[in-house]
């Protein structure tokens, strides 16, 4: 592994890697092999759970980390992606984090650059957001042991959502049986993944509901909130009459209070889990980091 | 890096036609007439055949503890010099591969020499193989594609359906063939599952395996290299010869073909045994059971099915890729196609050798092909993106 783009290009035994040194890191059993290394981090988008996540993983391995401003640095005069990626090689930067809007875009500097760099998907437009489907993993085996035959329903945007498409990527690879639920407006033609009507059907005997975010911000036309809401929203309500009392609730942030999930729902046992895959998220990051720019181990 | 002037066989993809591949990043990224050259390496394979990478779904690598017959590495030189880019190692090793931490020495073992993604090594269905205890499935079966107490049956009904209970792939030593088989086809029918026999060497557990296929029953089955090669009348006084199952007779051969050609049997692995010098030339009945195989099956399938036109390239492509890939359910392997990690073998189907043992890369240098003259061998393979010739050094 060289690059992490995206969750279909890792083998089942490069996951299993990256989620055993999370683990080891998580308990003290391993060490950085990438201390001193330097780290760029390029945030197109807004964040804030990924990009701390990445700062404090790198700093914890002894990583020194550059942030770009967008609005200040060369890129606001037009220097292209390609032509700052070399430079940045040139200077002594050994890796760079990308978030952008754009799908493809880090394959396609990929393909254009020759010097040498690890690439990290931080998400692009609504491509990939493989940490994220990582440390979602992570998160679900501890709880469930293993995910094979396992039902996950994911309720939500699942056409815009990079978590949507990673999720599914990795979750299939180990066997899970993964269910859509959306609204029509929300459906995802470009993917097999079988889809349920109702939140109702969703949460049967799911051991797993990742609910994902509204992304108002990549939604085109004005869209009726209550509606949604009202349907495919959690209350605690749904919770006990549809699910099973173990159900794992899970969802990538930042959550919209009382849209997606209730705050009755979000401030009970429930809503643990949703701060512990945040957590989880600095190990998974650690592990990418060190396997992508360590030395040999 | 680009490949040019093969012929490309992949019957996934429908695919028979001299074309060049272009690799990059291991990913294969273009398949077109005379590419154009873009900088990055080139090699010239005119005359030669590029399939899908050969996978064996039945070997032993003998590491750990029994180091002196075969090591990961010297197993995995081998599997490369026969055009194997995938290999399934079973888990009669010591310590039996029924615990997590064997487990992940082995990949690590086969990692440090040749990268990820090769070795895909097969956990113990019971405990210490002793057919009493089932393994932890779900630890194990997050990285096992299938799991095996191979050497030994399953005697225990209610094990083996626990086993299949599971979902997950269970592949069967099934030891006298024929009751073995026929107990373990009404197990399957019973509780459902995955069931793939190893090693089928007879005419009556071709027809039983047959008769469930055609039952509807969710099975599987392999044959190794000297079953359709060999019968018993070739034995020697030493352990040459010696494996289990045996070495049949001239019908059980025929079935076995026929097997083959009517796809009954879906797969050709090695069951590459290795054992040292010393323990193969002893008497028949004090010698250890197992031959090796990597280096050889090529030519003998080439030139026993192919070439005597029981069997297209076209399936024995199927036979030693495409199909064991789906029954592992293993990514990456067995097409040819834009946007797959390459992993390919590189075949010359006309040369004409004698097999000679003392040039195997596996440390044991005995084997029933000996003196065979065979024709078409691997003269490289490409794994995970990587070319490499047979007989160089990694």
């Amino acid at each position: 592994m060289r690059n992490l783009v995206d969750i279909k290009r890792l083998s089942k035994e490069e996951i299993l890697e990256i989620i055993d040194l999370a683990a080891d890191f998580e308990e003290n059993r391993s060490v950085s092999t990438c201390f001193g290394k330097n780290l760029a981090l390029l945030f197109c988008e807004n964040s804030t759970r990924t990009r701390f996540s990445f700062e404090i993983a790198a700093n914890t391995l002894g990583i020194h980390i550059y942030n770009f401003n967008t609005e200040t640095s060369s890129f606001s005069k037009g220097e292209s992606l390609k032509d700052t990626i070399e430079n940045l090689s040139a200077i002594g930067i050994n890796g760079i984090v990308i978030r952008h809007g754009e799908e493809g875009i880090i394959d396609k500097v990929i393909s254009e650059v020759t010097c040498p760099m690890a690439f990290i998907n931080a998400g692009d437009g609504s491509h990939a957001h493989p940490t994220q489907a990582l440390l979602d993993y992570y998160t679900m085996r501890k709880h469930l042991g293993t995910v094979e035959g396992k039902k996950i329903a994911i309720i939500g945007d699942v056409r815009h959502s990079r978590v949507a498409h990673s999720n599914v990527e990795l979750l299939s690879k180990f066997g899970a049986k993964v269910y859509f639920c959306a609204p029509k407006y929300f459906e995802d033609s470009t993917s097999d993944v079988i889809f349920t009507k109702t939140l109702e059907e969703a949460l049967k005997d799911a051991d797993v509901a990742m609910f994902l975010r509204v992304q108002n911000e990549r939604l085109e036309e004005r869209f009726p909130l209550f509606d949604y809401v009202h349907e495919y929203g959690l209350t605690m309500k749904k919770l006990r009459e549809f699910a099973k009392e173990d159900i794992l609730i899970m969802h990538p942030g930042p959550v919209n209070r009382d849209v997606e999930i209730s705050s009755e729902v979000l401030d009970s046992k429930y809503g643990k889990t949703i701060l512990e895959q945040a957590g989880n998220g600095v190990f998974i990051r650690m592990a990418v980091l060190d396997i992508l720019l360590g030395g040999s181990r | 890096m680009i490949l040019r002037g093969a012929k490309l066989i992949s019957p996934a993809d429908n695919l028979e036609e001299i074309l060049d591949i272009n690799i990059q990043d291991g990913i294969i990224i273009d398949l077109a007439k005379n590419i154009d050259s873009d900088g990055s390496k080139e090699f010239n394979y005119s005359g030669k055949t590029i399939t899908p990478g050969l996978i064996d779904m039945h070997c032993h690598l003998r590491e750990p503890g029994f180091e002196y017959k075969e090591t990961i590495e010297t197993g995995i030189k081998s599997a490369l010099a026969g055009g194997f880019v995938g290999i399934c190692p079973m888990a009669n090793t010591n310590p039996v591969v029924d615990n997590i931490e064997t487990l992940k020495f082995i990949i690590k073992q086969a990692n440090d020499y040749i990268g990820p993604n090769f070795i895909y090594p097969i956990c113990a269905v019971t405990k210490g193989l002793q057919g009493r205890e089932l393994t932890d499935f779900v630890l194990l079966g997050e990285r096992a594609f299938a799991f095996s107490d191979d050497g030994k049956p399953i005697t225990n009904s209610e094990i083996l359906k626990k086993a299949l209970q599971t979902g997950k792939l269970i592949i069967s030593h099934a030891e006298e063939e024929t009751d073995c088989v026929k107990r373990e086809l009404e197990i399957l029918r019973a509780v459902g599952g995955r069931l793939h026999f190893a090693h089928i060497s007879t005419n009556s557990a071709v027809d039983l395996i047959r008769n469930a296929k055609n039952a509807g029953l969710n099975v599987t089955c392999e044959t190794a290299p000297h079953y359709f090669s060999f019968t018993k009348e070739d034995e020697t006084s030493d352990g040459r010869f010696k494996m289990n199952p045996p070495l049949r007779t001239k019908k059980d051969l025929e079935a076995v073909i026929e097997g083959l050609k009517d796809g009954t049997i879906d797969c050709i692995a090695t069951d590459h045994a290795p054992h040292s010098i010393e323990e193969k030339t002893k008497p028949f009945n004090e010698s250890p059971f197992g031959i090796v195989g990597f280096e050889t099956v090529l030519g003998a399938a080439i030139t026993n099915l192919v070439y005597k036109e029981y069997i297209s390239m076209h399936q024995l492509i199927e036979k030693m890729s495409v199909n064991p890939a789906k029954i592992l359910n293993l990514e990456n392997y067995g097409h040819i196609k834009i946007g797959q990690t390459a992993n390919l073998t590189i075949i010359d189907t006309d040369t004409i050798y004698t097999v000679k043992e003392n040039e195997f890369k596996s440390k044991c240098k005995i084997s029933p092909f000996n003196g065979c003259k065979y024709k078409g061998r691997a003269v490289a393979a490409v794994v995970n993106g990587k070319l490499i010739e047979t007989g160089a050094s990694l």
